[in-house]
This record gives structure tokens, sequence and C-alpha cells, in this order.
């Protein structure tokens, strides 16, 4: 296999979770969408000098982090990440009675998402895709234990939302 | 008294051990007590039921679809791989370089700008990209004026050097980062702010062969021409120039093999006094000295990256060495380590991959109802401070600040039992004053952590009826700083704890009504047993 299709393969595998990240930090679309094309890019020109890479999916997202903060600073305001809410609240196949009980219970979750700060959405949002604590630290530039706290008290957050 | 409550394993411990980031030992200690618990079960069980959902959202929720197709990524990487900037992509037939040649003549005149500023940008995206994977190793750069010319970091987010200040105003000015100068993301930035610019690229001959450079002018800046020159093998920037509007011009170029100077997070290092001892004695006494001295060497090395706050490094005498074994770090901060301790004689350096995940929690769909109590007067703190999204801010920066202090806290600690005073006297006078300047840094940074703390809670804690107190919170006279250093660990740790209890809803066993009055009086202690040590390591160098 060669280094062009290893970095095909994870840009096609992870892609859509970068574009979605950059999105939570506040670009606006296209630019999110150019910034996660560079970002594997990047991955390519630092496999190619021959860097050791040993998790990329963890450098990946430290990179588009970076990438992303450097590029929102330039944008005139932040995009809030809105989105759109029709598209999970569909519940098909059940009675409307639990279908909204579901969408109540997405309402709640997604109010509480959006409620917490963007480090510890970030936490979560990272956390959901596999990186460790210290990973996640290196990503957003916290400690480690700091990332300990901000995902404890976002689940806090989440289990308040899901119990109201 | 004995306690039953403390025996629980907190809200954080628990999650952590759900994540399995606890220690072995302590994910032994958890996993007993929650076969013997079953109130921390219902408890990791409610925090696995929120985790769910949560996985749920993000997993099945709505995956925004982007503006546009993706771009095939392996053309694009295809592009990389050739000899470009300037090379044509494909060989063009015989007819096509005559009508090429012609279309040059032409271009000629009009000075290439459109496919210039296109090649321009296309240059500046991929030098900011290889910027971004891999960032600039630690280098000095000239900067040369008319008149003078001096050395600085590359990135310097401090202070700048003394006279540099008609340099940082032209470049304000411009809207240029000073801080960074020499990197194509400031430039980049410049040039993408330009309202009108025109670009051109030059590949230079002569000693600069093997470069590429870009050159552009605008008349919308204060900065009317600027030249940016890559290297085109990995199109990292060598050097720059800048023509100033009113004649001044500066030119920056790095200077090779030159080690960055330590980053800010340690000045005080830096600035050390010139050894008392002939380096060349110093260096041979080192090769001899495997114990405490060595050891010194190594923390300030680490210190020196930052990687004395809080990382998973461990130092352990082996043998005659000195073994830095690193957890689950990344391959470059690895380098960094790998970097710093380069040179040092007896010391070998590990790096272990972190311990796999334990998949031991449950999966029961128990309901927990945390609710309100957890942080009973958050009600309260939110109207104090405005409001559920200024308690968040408010909450996250004042924890984050305790982090900080627990951070130093912590080094000092490490500090102070690595070199208890009989440790301290085989020292030899200049790693004697390493010492005093790493617990003096270590000292004020506490001491302005927990000084920022206070100040940034007193008039929360005021709004919630509590009073600072200062009968209390003078510290007794240490017989030497290893001793004053347990006292500031423990009144640092305590306030850190009942911030965690008001701001994170911590378990406690301090009646809610309580705790502003407790914080407010650890939070004074925590403030004074700090500038206390902070005076004394200061008034021992006098």
């Amino acid at each position: 296999m060669t280094l062009h299709d290893q970095v095909e393969g994870l840009f096609l595998e992870a892609r859509d979770h970068v574009y979605r990240y950059l999105l939570t930090l506040g670009l606006y679309p296209p630019l999110a969408q150019e910034a996660t094309q560079d970002v594997f890019l990047s991955l390519y020109i630092a496999l190619q000098k021959g860097e050791a890479i040993r998790n990329p999916r963890a450098w990946v997202f430290r990179v588009a982090h970076n990438h992303g903060l450097n590029l929102r600073e330039k944008q005139d305001s932040v995009r809030p990440f809105e989105p759109e809410m029709e598209c999970a609240l569909a519940s098909p196949g059940k009675s409307p009675e639990q279908a909204l009980i579901d969408r109540q219970r997405l309402e709640r979750l997604h109010g509480a998402i959006q409620s917490l700060s963007p480090q510890q959405r970030s936490c979560l949002f990272l956390r959901a895709e596999g990186l460790r604590y210290q990973e996640i630290a290196q990503v957003i530039g916290v400690g480690t234990s700091t990332v300990g706290e901000f995902l404890r008290r976002a689940i806090t957050r989440l289990r308040r939302a899901s119990d109201a | 008294m004995l306690r039953f409550r403390a025996l629980h394993p907190g809200e954080e411990q628990l999650l952590r051990f759900a994540d399995g980031e606890l220690r072995p030992r302590e994910a032994v200690v958890v996993r007993a007590h929650l076969e013997a618990c079953w109130g921390c079960r219902t408890e990791l069980e409610g925090l696995q039921h929120s985790i769910g959902d949560y996985v749920r959202y993000h997993e099945s929720g709505p995956v925004p679809q982007p503006p546009r197709p993706w771009d095939d990524l392996r053309v694009r990487m295809e592009r990389l791989d050739q000899p470009r900037p300037l090379a044509p992509r494909r060989a063009p037939n015989r007819w096509l370089a005559v009508a090429a040649m012609v279309l040059l003549a032409c271009l000629a005149v009009w000075r290439f700008e459109r496919p210039q500023a296109a090649s321009a940008a296309e240059l500046l995206r991929r030098s900011v990209a290889a910027e971004v994977s891999a960032p600039r190793p630690h280098r000095q750069i000239r900067v040369r004026m008319r008149s003078r010319s001096f050395t600085r970091p590359a990135l310097q987010t401090v202070a700048s050097e003394t006279g540099a200040a008609p340099v940082e105003a032209l470049f304000a000015a411009a809207r240029f980062n000073w801080e960074d100068p020499l990197s194509t993301r400031s430039y980049a930035a410049w040039h993408d702010a330009l309202p009108e610019k025109a670009d051109a690229v030059e590949t230079p001959g002569g000693p600069e062969a093997g470069t590429v450079r870009i050159r552009t002018t605008t008349t919308q800046n204060a900065l009317e021409e600027a030249t940016i020159t890559l290297r085109s093998q990995d199109l990292s920037p060598v050097s720059e120039t800048f023509q100033f509007r009113g004649s001044e011009w500066i030119e920056i170029s790095e200077i090779p093999g030159q080690p960055e100077a330590p980053p800010p997070a340690a000045p005080a290092i830096a600035q050390e006094p010139a050894p008392e001892t002939a380096p060349a004695a110093r260096a041979e006494a080192a090769e001899t000295n495997a114990g405490p001295t060595r050891e010194l060497q190594v923390i300030a090395a680490l210190h020196r990256i930052g990687a004395d706050l809080g990382e998973p490094i461990e130092i352990a005498r082996s043998g005659g060495q000195l073994l830095v074994t690193g957890t689950g770090m990344e391959p470059d901060r690895q380098q960094q380590v790998r970097s710093s301790l380069a040179g040092l004689p007896d010391v070998a350096v590990r790096f272990d991959n972190p311990m796999p995940v334990e998949a031991e929690a449950g999966t029961g769909q128990a309901a927990l109802s945390i609710a309100a109590a957890r942080v009973p007067l958050q009600a309260e703190i939110e109207k104090a401070v405005g409001g559920r999204v200024a308690f968040e801010k408010f909450a996250n920066r004042a924890l984050d600040l305790s982090e900080s202090a627990m951070e130093r806290a912590h080094a000092l600690r490490n500090l102070a039992e690595r070199f208890p005073a009989s440790a301290e006297a085989q020292l030899d006078p200049r790693d004697r004053s390493l010492l005093a300047t790493l617990r003096r840094e270590h000292a004020q940074q506490l001491a302005a952590a927990a000084a920022e703390i206070q100040a940034s809670l007193q008039p929360v804690l005021a709004s919630l009826g509590a009073r600072y107190t200062q009968t209390d919170s003078a510290p007794a006279a240490w017989p030497n700083w290893q001793a004053g250093t347990g006292q500031v660990f423990a009144s640092t740790q305590e306030a850190d704890q009942l911030l965690n209890v008001l701001l994170a809803g911590a378990d406690s066993q301090v009646p809610p009504s309580s705790i502003p009055a407790q914080l407010a009086s650890a939070l004074e202690r925590s403030r004074a047993h700090a500038a206390a040590f902070r005076d004394t390591l200061t008034e021992g160098t006098r």
C-alpha cells in the first residue's frame, strides 16, 4: 500500500469527523472544508518526510485544532455550530408518543451540549472520537487533569439535562 | 474523625475509571470499592448512561454536508509530489511550446499578474500547511536594518529586546505579526488581509539557488513591499525583506544551527548569573556526578520545555543512571523531551504506551438524579456573575487557575522531596543557585495564581455572605524552604478542593451553607502562604 493509499484511506475515513470538529470550533463551512483537506495534506507531507506518527487520528485532530483556531482568528465572526436538528429528530418506525419523548430528550441533550464551554465541548467530541485524556490534552493545549475535570463537568451537565 | 463518605470515589475518579485513565493501583482500589458499594455502582451506571446518550448524539446526530464535493486528495498529493512550484505540470507539445513562448512574452509585459498571484497563494497555502504539520525547530533569527542589527528567538511572545520597540511599532502599523515574523503563517495573515496587492514569484540564483521567493507589493499598507524566501525542499521560510513607507527597510533571516532561547515559561533560568566554577571544570565534575546534580539538571532541562508541570514523566535512579520515563506522550513531545535531555550523560530516556482501556463499568440504565443538590449554590453564583454563560466562564477560569496553582505546588513539593537539605548540601554553588531559581519561579507563579484566584472569587463569595479573615492565615516561620513547601502545598490543595466543591460540584462533607466561608478562609490562607513563601525565597537571594 502506497503512502497515497494510506493517506487517502484516512481521509475517507475521518474527513467528516474532522470537518465537523472544525465546525464546532466556529469555522464557516467553506473554510472548515478547505482546512480539513489541508490537514490531511499536512499529514501526507509529514509522513513523506519520515515523521513517525503512531496515532494518526490524534495527530490529525491536533493539527486540525491548531489550524482551525488560526483560521478562526481571521474570520469576522465565529459561526455557532447549529446542526440541522430536524434531521436528527426524525424517529422512523416509532409511535408518535415515543417519537415525542425522543424528541424532547434529544432537544434537552442538544441544549445542554450547546451550553457547555467550548473546551468542554471539544473534550466530549474528542473523547467520543476515541482519544485518550493525554491526547485530548495535547489537542486543546491543557493539562491532562484539566481534561478529566472538563469531561466530568460536561457529563454532569448532560446528566442534569437527561434527568430533567 | 472517621468519615465513611470520604471512602467513596468522586465523580471524576469514577469517570476516569470508566475511561481506563486511572493508574493501575488506583483502579484496583476503585474496582474493589465498586464491588462492595451499590451506591457507587449506581453512580457509575448513571455516568455511563450519560456517556451513552452523548455517543448516540455524536454518532447518529446530524453531520452537516460540506458546501461542495470533497477534492480528490490523491490529485492534490500528486501535485505536492511534483517538483513545483515553477515546473510545468506536463511537458508541453512542441507547438504548444511555441505558443507558450509568445504568451510568455506578452505576459512579461503584464508582469504575470494573475497566474503569479495564483502561484503565490498556492505556495503560501502549501507552506502554511507544512508549517502547521511540523512546527519549526527552535531557532534564532537575525533582524537587520540600516543602522543596526540584532538577534532574537524566532518566536518571541515576551517583551521585545531593548531597542527593538521602533521595529515593533513598524510591524504593528503594518499589522504584521512581530511575535513570529519569519513564519509563512504571519506572512499569509498579512498578505490575505490586504485589500489590494500584487504578487510575483521568483527563483533566485547564485547563493540563493534552491529557494523560491514571493514578492508582494501594495499601496494599501504601511509595508509597501515584502518578500519571503522559502526553501524549495520543504517550503520553510529562510528570510524576509520588508520595505516600509518612509524608506525604512528591514531584513530578517534565520541563523542556521542556532538553537532558540529557552521558551518564555522559564525566563529566570535563562538569566542565571555566570557560573561560579569554570565551565570546563564544571563539565568535568558533571561527568562524574550522577546523583543530585544530574537529577537537578534533568529537572531543569524538562522545566525549560514546560515538562515539569503535571506531565506524565517519572525520574528514577537506576544503577548508575537516571531513568526518565514518559507515558502516553505524542511523538512530537517525546522528541522535545529527548532533545531537551540530549547531551546529559548518564541519563536514559524511555517512553511507554498507556494502559489499554479497561472495560469495567456496567451498562445498566439506572437513572440517578443528581440535580441541584450537587452544586447547591450555583443559582446564587450565576446571579452574582451575570447568568449561566458567565458562570461557566467564571468557573472555568477559576478552576484553570487553581489547576495551574496545583501544578506549581506539585512541582515545588517534587523539588523538596528530591532535594532535602542533605541532598542540597551536596550540590555545588551553581547548582544550588539553579535549584533556587527553579523553586523561586514556581513560587512566584503559585503566588500570582493564588492571588488572582482570591481576587476573582472575593466578590462572589462576599455576595454569598462569606467574609475573609486574616487571623489564621499568617504562616509560621519555616526552618527551611523544604518545610515551607509542605505547608504551601497543603493550603493550595485545600483551596483547590473547596473551589471544586463550590464550582464543580465535587463531593464534600462540608454543609453547603458553610462552603463560602470555608473557601474564603482557605483562599486567604493559600494566598498568604504562597506570598510569604515567595517573599522568603526572594529575600534569600538578596
